[in-house]
């Protein structure tokens, strides 16, 4: 290559171009190297430090207007990049001698082919040692009045602050925003117009607001720190980037040691258990726990060393859960966790933990496995599963109400919708040890059946109705409605008989409904089991909603196909007689 | 999360509609591209290759530590064989010493060293390309091969359509079984599940069954075949399925996958591809992937309704980001769809060989018994547990089985209907050689029209043990009782098929017509018989004998089921077990009535007669008692025993007692069709009798001689009343009857009868 004075077009990134310009030097020390460079903002900064050239043009669109400065022997391409497609165009309509140059800064000769296909792809891919001058290629300092947003962990930003400190020019005005100090941004914002801004995108959940504020600021340059250490300066393309990357790639987990507030849903060891785990290796062992637990299992808590802090619910008054719900808030935890194993204790705890304001909401299922509380995880809090601990006896009673009538204020309202023996023999099922032995029994039964229930042991109430007297059976009816049952219980054996009785049965408010089988073998109802009230013998599906599409498919087909079925029956009888009598006397 | 599905859903349905229509017009060029004469498709010939020498691969990337412990454990199953098989080392761009461990430990071994790592598939295929047998067996380097694990996987390519060849994969005792070698897919909802299935016990049985996969970890390839399909797809770089869309085009062009589970590695470590990828990342790479093997290979008929659903699993199992990945390679997809060989067997067919182990044994091997095998290994299937005393089906099938059992091997398969029916079945296993029991709790519907006589025995539980029993043995014959089990039939193509009409179901329900005299319940009797007709001959049709109890049920039957199918095979009684001592004495003006009251027309003929028939009786003989006898009474007939006269037992273990007692019995039957056990168990125990005239069809009666006939009301309680007047006459009556059943319906005969039936049918001549 005879060319002692070339022209190096910027039609690729910063990093790359200066590589290339250093290694062309490198290789041709006697070389004289222009560059024409597409953009003039911050190159000077860059020229300082990276003195290879002799002259530098700046992109014009009228490639004669650029020609006319111009006096090189040859255009020197590196096709490092898809993109600069507009430098390149003007770059190579000056007519000039065109060559390419790779990162080993080798020319050849640049052909049109060439040229459109750098418009598809990179020639050249990157090699080591470019990646490693990339990698310590100095972003440009700021300017001197900086915003610098604390979105992330504070650990994260002292993790960097190296990173911070060679951005930051030393005599420079930096306003720090931290999570807490959002509010004084608009003081801040008034006093100080600022030339630019650092902004983290460490990948953890929340901090979205602040994130958000440079580019609502309109800060003309901004800065993105990301978890792993990696600056960039914002603009479309490569914020744009950055995101995709993250939707491909996801994010690292973050190294920090968060403020996590337990909150006690289930039992002390269950508690107890998941305490431990989240001091693990695998989830943060550098953690700060703070545990929202009952006044009553404090004692227990206190003997664990992963505690840091305990704060205890059940004081009386306004003023201490007040009192309480400031501790909380003042926590400002990063993380807030809960076991919900599908159990209906702790309502009061389940529902501080949705409203507490954190970044992250943690769940423990019954088999104490975590996952993010999301929207698209949001319908597993329901499910009801074994829980992976036996829970221990408690030493006092839990002060949750359980559904089940178990305790002696329980309610039952027992509606006959059976003959009187297998009514009597359901509420010697329902007293028995296993179901119901301290409930208060009532029953509701037609006038005539008042005598063989009333003298139940069992009953304590009769409610009756007269057939002949609606008046009367309305206002039993509303009684029965006033008397506030805990549970509504009936015969549901599949027989077609007491349908009105079986329709009060959904009909009376209760918190729950317990239904009793043929063999009086009993079970709460609920919308998986509600298809076992069919009058269906043998029938065991997994899924009751698909049975009772089913079921009630077949019952309208039933109806609808009655008359086209005969009438195909008939006409495929008479066929194959017609049949069998024409090959009878055909001989065949 | 119902609501955001139904949102992706209408948000990427045009999308879908475009990737649709992308796959439409490359099938259309690919179907050009076969019709031009480029050579195409698969040039090899289905013959069989010489299998006792192989190539073995393994490939390594930094497992030094993993060849140690893998590569003597392959030596010592090389030396195993006895033949001096080919042992590769593909060093995948190793940073370790494993290249120089080899050289210096193993020299025999050669290696193939790759300068970086190109990844698990071309990987291996440089591997293949290397080898020189003609059979390659491609090993990863953390699996440690059992001795005999070669000869398994050799033997298998005896047959000539065979592609490759897997092992069973067994893991370290206290690690979960993450993979077993049976490979399957589920497509459920559009979307693919790909799953090693844990082994059966047919598994065991059979060498070689079909699955989806050979996993490239621990199988045997036809090396021309794999060459032929261009090995490992490049698409799939750097690793994961790899091998599954290899053996899913490998299955297209007509090649079998199968595994042995005779031959076992055991899966040590998995460390390659878990040190290098995070748990979402291979998370991520195994969905991608998923959908480029879906887009490049299945039919577009799959494709339809997998693209349709795709957007609803994009918050389940898949994300958009990941979805919007794999849509980065759609290109190359589309262009391998297009490239792809030509389909020779549908994607439907052999996932039907994969998923049904018998499906594939049909299709490739129909007529599987062996020759000239005595005894027949005869399958009885039963709808309900043969048992003695429980009723009359249940005796016959238990008599015929035990007389059956003597000359042949009988395997039972029956439903219970609960639990404690199950320890009856000690009492056959004298008789049969293997007893299986499935409890009848729930049922499939077999149709959409409304009346389904036998839609309750239709039951999924059944069906798989079926497939069971008919994979795991080689059965000469196999024989159905009651018609409600042919449904059935369709899994046992191929073997000769019996089916035991125990009763004429339609005609049993057309004898109801007569008894209704609601016009609107006549004609729904009516339609109940032309439908039970319908699917009884359906049923019949599809075995190759059908056996009738009576010559009026095969009469019934002539007009709709080949003539030459119908035999007529009589039920029997044992005369020995109904001998009762001469010296009993009965009670006087005791009335006895048997019969299982799951069957309907024994039910409607005791409300019959204990309504109509016995108050003019006991008028008559105000001394006269009723036992209603047998298992099951429902609640109408247990109501009776508010009659003082009558008595209802329920179940008796021993029967013979109420026999004993018993002055006359009485079968006043109106309904139901087939012949009548409980008038050859009354003759065989002496007893006289009064029935209907359709209680006594089918059976050798002569009236007044063996047995009173007594045709409506009053003839009945005229006839019953004259035994119970005459005692001489009862033991008259008695004595002929049991020499009628001793004459004509002993088990002995019949069951001779029902084993030349067998013989006949499968063509051998008995020993």
């Amino acid at each position: 290559m005879n060319k002692s004075h070339v022209l190096l077009v910027q039609c690729c990134h910063l990093s790359q171009f200066f590589y290339v310009a250093k290694t062309l030097r490198e290789r041709n020390p006697e070389y004289k190297v222009d560059a024409l460079f597409c953009t003039s903002s911050q190159i000077d900064a860059y020229l300082e430090d990276f003195p290879y050239f002799s002259q530098v043009y700046f992109y014009q669109h009228n490639s004669r207007a650029l020609g006319d400065g111009l006096d090189v022997e040859a255009i020197v391409f590196p096709l490092l990049n898809r993109g600069y497609w507009q430098i390149k165009k003007v770059a190579f309509d000056l007519s000039l001698t065109n060559l390419e140059v790779d990162y080993e800064g080798a020319f050849r000769p640049l052909s049109v082919r060439r040229l459109y296909l750098s418009r598809v792809r990179p020639l050249y891919s990157p090699t080591d040692s470019f990646v490693a001058y990339h990698q310590d290629f100095p972003i440009l300092p700021l300017g001197k009045r900086i915003l610098l947003m604390e979105s992330c962990h504070s650990t994260v930003l002292r993790q960097y602050q190296d990173k911070l400190d060679a951005l930051i020019p030393t005599d420079s005005e930096v306003t720090h925003i931290r999570k807490g100090s959002v509010k004084e941004i608009r003081r801040d914002v008034r006093i100080n117009h600022f030339e630019s801004a650092i902004v983290f995108f460490s990948g953890e959940p929340g901090f979205s607001v602040m994130r958000l504020l440079p580019f609502l600021l309109f800060v003309p340059r901004i800065v993105v720190v990301t978890e792993t250490g990696k600056t960039f300066d914002v603009n479309t393309r490569s914020l744009c980037r950055f995101l995709l990357e993250r939707i491909r790639r996801g994010v690292l987990p973050p190294q920090s040691s968060p403020r996590i507030l337990v909150v006690q849903t289930e039992t002390v060891p269950h508690v107890q258990h998941i305490i431990g785990q989240l001091r693990g290796v695998k989830l943060f062992p550098r953690s700060e726990i703070t545990l929202f637990c009952r006044q009553m299992d404090r004692s227990h808590f206190e003997l664990d060393c992963h505690v840091d802090r305990i704060l205890t619910y059940g004081g009386a008054g306004i003023w201490d859960n007040f009192r309480l719900w400031r501790q909380i808030r003042k926590l400002d935890p990063d993380i807030v966790c809960a076991i919900f194993s599908g159990r209906p204790y702790f309502r009061k705890s389940k529902l501080i933990f949705f409203i507490l304001p954190t970044r992250r909401r943690m769940v423990f299922n019954a088999q104490l496995d975590h996952y993010n509380l999301k929207f698209r995880t949001f319908s597993r809090i329901f499910r009801s599963e074994p829980l992976l601990l036996e829970p221990e006896p408690s030493p006092e009673p839990s002060p949750e109400p359980s559904p089940e009538p178990s305790d002696s204020s329980s309610h039952v309202l027992m509606l006959q919708t059976e003959d009187p023996v297998k009514t009597a023999k359901a509420i010697k099922v329902l007293t028995s040890e296993k179901v119901a032995p301290r409930a208060r029994i009532s029953i509701f039964c037609s006038a005539k059946e008042q005598g063989a229930f009333a003298s139940l042991p069992q009953v304590n109430q009769v409610f009756v109705y007269d057939p002949q007297n609606p008046i009367t059976s309305l206002t039993t009816f509303w009684n029965m409605a006033r008397s506030g049952p805990d549970v509504v219980a009936g015969i549901f054996s599949g027989r077609p008989i007491f349908w009105k009785q079986k329709v009060l049965f959904f009909l009376l408010p209760a918190r729950n409904r317990l239904v009793f089988n043929n063999q009086c073998d009993c079970f709460f109802l609920n919308w998986r089991n509600v298809h076992l009230l069919l009058p269906v013998r043998n029938v065991r599906f997994d899924n009751s909603i698909l049975f009772i599409i089913l079921f009630f498919f077949r019952r309208v087909a039933k109806i609808l196909l009655f008359f086209p079925r005969f009438a195909f029956l008939l006409m495929w009888v008479v066929s194959m007689n017609l049949k069998r009598v024409m090959s009878t006397t055909t001989g065949k | 999360m119902f609501v955001i599905r139904v949102i992706f859903w209408f948000v990427f349905l045009p999308v879908q509609f475009l990737l649709l229509l992308a796959f439409s017009l490359c099938d259309w060029l690919h179907f050009l591209r076969c019709k031009l004469p480029f050579p195409t498709d698969c040039t090899l010939p289905n013959e069989v290759v010489p299998h006792k020498l192989c190539s073995i691969v393994m490939l390594n990337w930094d497992g030094r530590h993993l060849l140690e412990e893998s590569i003597p454990a392959l030596k010592r199953a090389v030396r195993f064989t006895g033949n001096d098989h080919e042992i590769i080392v593909v060093d995948n761009g190793s940073r370790d010493d494993s290249i120089d461990w080899l050289r210096s430990n193993h020299p025999s071994i050669e290696i193939v060293a790759l300068k970086e790592n190109l990844g698990f598939g071309e990987g291996n295929n440089r591997g293949v390309a290397a080898s020189c047998h003609d059979i390659v067996v491609l090993l990863n380097n953390d699996m440690i091969v059992s001795e005999d694990f070669l000869s398994p996987l050799l033997d298998a390519f005896e047959d000539s359509h065979v592609f490759a060849v897997s092992s069973q994969i067994l893991f370290p005792e206290g690690m979960r079984r993450q993979e077993t070698g049976n490979t399957q897919l589920h497509f459920r909802g559009g979307y693919p599940h790909f799953s090693h299935e844990p082994i059966q016990s047919f598994h065991n049985v059979r060498a070689y069954l079909p699955v989806l996969w050979a996993g490239g970890g621990s199988s045997a390839f036809h090396r021309d075949r794999f060459m032929e399909l261009g090995g490992f797809s490049s698409l799939f770089s750097p690793c994961y399925f790899e091998d599954t869309d290899l053996s899913y085009r490998a299955w297209s062009c007509g090649w079998k996958v199968l595994m042995a589970a005779n031959s076992r590695v055991l899966h040590k470590h998995r460390s390659s591809s878990s040190g290098r990828f995070s748990s979402s990342q291979m998370e991520r790479l195994v969905e991608q992937r998923k959908l480029w093997h879906i887009w490049k290979n299945y039919p577009l008929r799959t494709l339809v309704v997998h693209l349709l659903l795709l957007p609803l699993h994009l918050t389940r199992q898949l994300s958009v980001a990941t979805y919007g990945c794999a849509l980065g390679k759609l290109f190359l997809v589309l262009y391998q769809r297009i490239c792809a060989m030509p389909r020779k067997v549908s994607e439907r067919t052999f996932a039907q060989w994969i998923r049904q182990p018998l499906a594939y044994l049909n299709h490739f091997n129909p007529g599987r018994t062996g020759t000239n095998r005595f005894p027949l290994q005869i399958l009885a299937i039963s709808a309900y547990l043969p048992q003695l005393g429980r009723h009359g089906g249940g005796n016959r099938v238990f008599y015929l089985l035990r007389e059956v059992a003597k000359k042949h091997e009988v395997s039972l398969l029956s439903f219970v209907e609960n639990e404690k029916e199950c320890d009856s079945v000690s009492a056959l296993l004298p008789y049969c050689k293997r007893v299986e029991t499935v409890k009848r709790t729930r049922h499939t519907p077999v149709s959409l029209f409304p009346y389904e006589p036998f839609e309750e025995f239709n039951c999924p539980a059944f069906r798989k043990k079926l497939e069971i029993l008919l994979v795991e043995k080689d059965f000469d014959l196999v024989h159905f009782e009651w018609p409600q089990m042919a449904q059935y039939a369709d899994l046992c193509r191929g073997i000769p098929m019996f089916l035991t009409e125990v009763e004429v179901n339609y005609a049993a329900h057309y004898t109801v017509v007569a008894l209704q005299k609601n016009p609107l319940k006549k004609l729904r009797a009516i339609y109940n018989s032309l439908h039970t007709l319908y699917r009884e001959v359906q049923l019949c049709r599809k075995v190759d004998r059908v056996v009738c109890v009576t010559d009026e049920d095969r009469n019934s039957l002539r007009n709709y089921v080949e003539e030459s199918k119908l035999s007529v095979i009589n039920t029997g009684v044992d005369t020995q077990y109904f001998n009762l001592d001469d010296s009993h004495v009965f009670e006087p003006n005791t009335l006895v009535f048997v019969g299982a009251f799951r069957h309907e027309p024994n039910v409607d003929a005791m409300l019959y007669f204990c309504h109509q028939l016995l108050p003019r009786i006991v008028k008559e003989r105000p001394q006269t008692c009723l036992y209603i006898v047998g298992d099951g009474p429902p609640e109408s007939v247990k109501a009776l025993q508010s009659i003082p006269q009558v008595t209802v037992t329920g179940y008796v273990e021993d029967i013979r007692s109420f026999y004993q007692r018993a002055q006359v019995v009485v079968v006043p039957l109106r309904t139901g069709v087939g012949i009548r056990g409980k008038i050859l168990e009354a003759w065989a125990a002496g007893k006289a009798m009064v029935a209907t005239p359709l209680a006594c069809q089918g059976i050798r009666v002569v009236p007044g001689e063996n047995i009173f006939v007594a045709d409506g009301a009053d003839e009945f309680v005229k006839q019953t009343l004259g035994l119970l007047r005459d005692p001489n006459l009862c033991k008259q009556l008695g004595r002929a009857g049991r020499e009628t059943a001793v004459d004509f319906y002993d088990w002995k005969p019949l069951g001779k009868e029902m084993i030349d039936l067998y013989e006949g049918i499968v063509q051998r001549d008995p020993i």
